[in-house]
């Protein structure tokens, strides 16, 4: 049923996504996404970079069954995602989990860290009350937040402290595969480094698989196996990390490469004449 | 370069705020100074201070605040100046471009009306003449076909074109000093680095002097004469950018540097990461605001504040840090 | 990450500096509970009238009409004076309450539920669904109340429930595009769609996540249409469209005592000061009520 290792776990194919804009006399399509292609095998990081505009948030919403497509195939394990309906849409929503950009807006302010984190759990019917108590605790431990945190609401937690709880959840199911859209770009510079290291150490401790989508080169660079650029909807180039580094093919590619400033290689790149 | 008074020069600047909760020390005796001509980029993260140090500057902080110490501004003192004072100021010496182009925008009015309403406005001029300026000026800023683009709205320009109008109308009345509130942190990183380039050329072209804030590193690297790192509503180390960046003395310094993950590094496995999270103003321990993060505190550091070495009045142009227990050699 | 736009620091000192500081901040929130404390005790009284007023509301004494407040009669001492037909004013006030916490309640209650229904309906199914109950909402916006009241009044004929159902039938519309606009926010944000993604679907989305979110809102709406509900009951009163003219109310009473302003002002002043007490009671209950139910202020 399952070849682990023969067959990717994510197989995209030819996906499109479309959107109708403008009044009713003047309606024109915005393509978001445009013949998207790409696999990804498990336990590897792809890591999805693009400027605004480019379909990689549209990519994400698809895989993770948030949004429909125009056209096109998503396989998740070898089942096409979209004719997926009862138990086997509970079942692919217990294997495949998304962590959000905005660590305040991902969670409910109306509920308790706890009851967040134990949401799913209740959705799936897993375990008895104090079973579900349990298993928040250590998820709380593995993401590093102290067992008190349990009893506040978002309001009382940082940015970093928001993303943990919002990573403790996604892990809540055991899935196997994370969506994970810009998952520090709202954080402090100090916290995306504890986050981005959380987030490796939890990827080889449970086998995960992830999608990463981000702006920043470094940080898709240090969570990512192989990484494929997008512009305007298509995917420009794709490779491994070290592919695309070093060995930049596509003109967009080198473009985004030279707009990361690097603290030592440019330094004084923008002081000019007057010095 | 030396020898002209300093643009801005701030010594001993305390800024506290009313809140309910009580008085909150945003900005705890701080002391810097921009010449003329030079980039001057504060650097931190969240609640440091950057932003409240600059609305200090210029006059914009709110009525709750609460400003104690000294700013000169080419020379002359203008803490406590009237509002009347201040708002020429503010329009004719010192322009102010903040993070979000689409709020510094009025999307009702056109883009080439806002710009010419700072002419008729302090110049006196006519409404066509103003208007050519402002064509012209969106010209200086690079706006491709600026004629047809004055005659646009806000809306219907992208993001980074937006941000190059909100620059064309700090600087049109040829300010010495232009202040940057993280005016790329909103921007693709393509349009960062023309941003970058466009007040690099206008500050060549018009001399003026650039205080920019910003929590990127690499940012703070490519556009900074000098840089001041912000911890906590202190400066904890300043000096040159090459000085700060390549040979920082303070641990914080230290760290952030060394958590930034960076292209073409060897992939490491783990960044190294300071642990905690910056304070908030309400919670700020006691002694040096970062001894529960630092790696090398000691005893003193966590009843004595640390002063900034080498540095006395607002004439900083040394390599200076606020450090009990730096680390020796480089 | 930190969003200090000096706009953000603008808008934050301009709030901040309406919100009173220090002890002006106490003073004023300690009129929530103050408010609260009154509604309670008012409406405790009102609803209790049958056991303690001294006097049968209804009860007349033409011997002893239009006597002034603190007069001594035969049944009775009349507190706050009797109106033409020798009716204790004290009573009827008190019986009045009743009726206007009860339309108060009532009205205010049954509007949210229902408006509050039809605008999560509207923006949970979008579609022909969220159409057809904003064009509703819209059409009946623009029609005036008193047209809608009058017409309800000559069909159904006056009482107690023809006012309610007249007020619920004119003000269920915040309701609903309150709850529209509030549940299609919830519908937006990411841990809605976190809640998707985790397998929520149907009736535990709205109930565990648009709901909750939306309660406070409503809630605060509420309060104010309690409010403009005693106000609206009064009028209808006055202009002879609710209650029959026997039973107390705070609206009939001012209507009667309209003609007598100048001989026996006390048959309209009393009931007047008791809808003013009332209406800035819950409207102070109302300001509490949102400060309080938003976490950022929350803790001021």
């Amino acid at each position: 049923m399952m070849n682990m290792d023969t067959n990717p776990l994510i197989e995209v194919k030819s996906l499109v996504k479309d959107y109708k804009i403008g009044k009713r006399s003047s309606r024109t399509i915005l393509r978001a996404v445009d013949n998207v292609d790409f696999s990804i095998y498990r336990g590897r990081a792809l890591g999805v970079v693009g400027e605004s505009g480019s379909g990689k948030s549209t990519v994400a919403s698809i895989l993770a069954k948030l949004l429909a497509p125009t056209s096109g195939s998503v396989k998740f394990d070898g089942v096409e995602i979209n004719q997926l309906t009862g138990i086997e849409l509970k079942n692919f929503r217990r294997r495949v989990q998304t962590v959000f950009q905005d660590p305040f807006s991902s969670l409910n302010p109306k509920m308790t860290v706890m009851k967040s984190i134990s949401e799913p759990l209740v959705v799936h019917k897993i375990g008895t009350k104090e079973e579900r108590i349990a298993r928040v605790y250590d998820l709380l431990e593995m993401v590093g937040l102290e067992a008190s945190y349990a009893e506040r609401y978002p309001h009382q937690l940082s940015g970093g402290q928001a993303q943990r709880v919002s990573i403790a959840r996604a892990l809540a199911l055991q899935p196997e595969f994370i969506i994970l859209d810009e998952p520090i770009s709202s954080l402090d510079l100090s916290i995306q480094a504890q986050i981005l290291n959380l987030l490796k150490e939890l990827q080889g401790k449970f086998q995960l698989t992830y999608l990463f989508i981000g702006h920043d080169l470094g940080t898709v660079a240090f969570i990512s196996d192989d990484i494929c650029v997008m512009e305007s909807g298509k995917i420009v180039e794709m490779g491994s990390v070290d592919e695309i580094f070093q060995h930049p093919k596509h003109e967009y590619t080198k473009k985004l490469l030279s707009a990361v400033l690097d603290p030592t290689k440019d330094l004084g790149r923008f002081l000019g004449s007057s010095r | 370069m030396g020898n002209l008074d300093p643009v801005v020069s701030v010594s001993n600047l305390d800024v506290v705020f009313n809140t309910s909760k009580g008085p909150l020390q945003a900005i705890n005796s701080t002391n810097w100074s921009v010449a003329p001509g030079e980039t001057f980029v504060i650097l931190g993260e969240s609640g440091a201070g950057k932003s409240v140090s600059v609305h200090a500057v210029s006059g914009l902080l709110p009525n709750t605040a609460k400003v104690s110490g000294s700013i000169k501004f080419e020379g002359k003192e203008i803490l406590g100046a009237h509002q009347e004072e201040l708002r020429k100021l503010r329009a004719e010496k010192i322009g102010v471009i903040f993070q979000d182009p689409l709020t510094s925008l009025d999307p009702c009015f056109k883009v080439g009306a806002q710009i010419a309403e700072i002419f008729t406005v302090h110049k006196g001029m006519s409404k066509s003449d103003a208007w050519d300026q402002a064509v012209n000026l969106l010209d200086s800023v690079q706006i491709p076909d600026p004629k047809r683009r004055a005659d646009q709205f806000s809306h219907q320009l992208s993001g980074g074109q937006r941000q190059r109008v909100v620059i064309a109308m700090a600087i049109a009345l040829n300010p010495t000093l232009l202040i940057a509130d993280e005016p790329t942190t909103a921007l693709d990183a393509s349009v960062q680095v023309a941003v970058l380039e466009l007040i690099q050329k206008l500050r060549n072209d018009r001399k003026m002097a650039v205080v920019l804030i910003t929590h990127n590193i690499g940012v703070a690297a490519s556009i900074a004469d000098r840089i001041a790192i912000m911890y906590a509503g202190r400066i904890v180390e300043t000096g040159t950018a090459r000085e700060v960046l390549e040979t920082p003395k303070h641990p914080y310094t230290q760290a952030l540097l060394s958590s930034m993950p960076r292209i073409g590094s060897s992939s490491a496995e783990r960044l190294t990461t300071i642990s905690g999270t910056p304070p908030s103003l309400a919670t700020i321990p006691h002694g040096c605001a970062f001894h529960p993060r630092c790696t090398r505190a000691i005893e003193i550091c966590k009843t004595v504040i640390p002063t900034l070495s080498n540095a006395q009045s607002a004439n900083i142009s040394q390599h200076a840090f606020a450090c009990h227990n730096p680390k020796e050699g480089k | 990450m930190s969003k200090t736009s000096i706009s953000t620091l603008l808008l934050g000192s301009k709030l901040a500096s309406k919100l009173p500081t220090g002890s002006r901040k106490k003073r004023f929130l300690q009129a929530g509970p103050i408010s609260i404390a009154f509604l309670s005790i008012a409406a405790f009284i009102s609803f209790t009238a049958n056991f303690w007023v001294p006097q049968d509301p209804g009860y007349q004494d033409l011997f002893f009409r239009l006597v002034p407040p603190m007069t001594d009669g035969e049944t009775t001492s009349y507190w706050l004076g009797s109106d033409q037909l020798g009716r204790d004013v004290f009573s009827r006030l008190i019986h009045g309450g009743k009726i206007s916490f009860a339309v108060g309640l009532a009205t205010a209650t049954f509007a949210m539920l229902i408006g509050g229904f039809l605008g999560l309906i509207a923006a949970y199914f979008r579609g022909w669904q969220e159409a057809i109950i904003l064009r509703v909402v819209d059409i009946q916006t623009a029609f005036p109340f008193l047209i809608v009241a009058i017409a309800i009044v000559s069909i159904v004929g006056s009482g107690v429930v023809t006012i309610i159902v007249t007020l619920v039938v004119w003000l269920w519309t915040p309701f609903a595009r309150l709850a529209h606009a509030k549940s299609l926010s919830v519908k937006e944000s990411e841990f809605y769609r976190a809640a998707i993604s985790s397998g929520r679907s149907g009736f535990g989305l709205v109930f565990q996540h648009i709901v909750p979110n939306i309660v406070g809102s409503m809630m605060v709406v509420w309060t104010f249409v309690v409010a403009q509900t005693i106000i609206a009951e009064s009028s209808m009163s006055y202009l002879g469209l609710g209650v029959p003219l026997s039973t107390p109310t705070w609206g009939s009473m001012l209507s009667e005592g309209r003609n007598y302003l100048e001989t026996a002002w006390w048959i309209a002043t009393f009931p007047a000061i008791a809808i003013l007490l009332t209406v800035l009671s819950v409207n102070v209950f109302g300001d509490w009520l949102s400060d309080r139910l938003d976490p950022q202020t929350k803790d001021i």
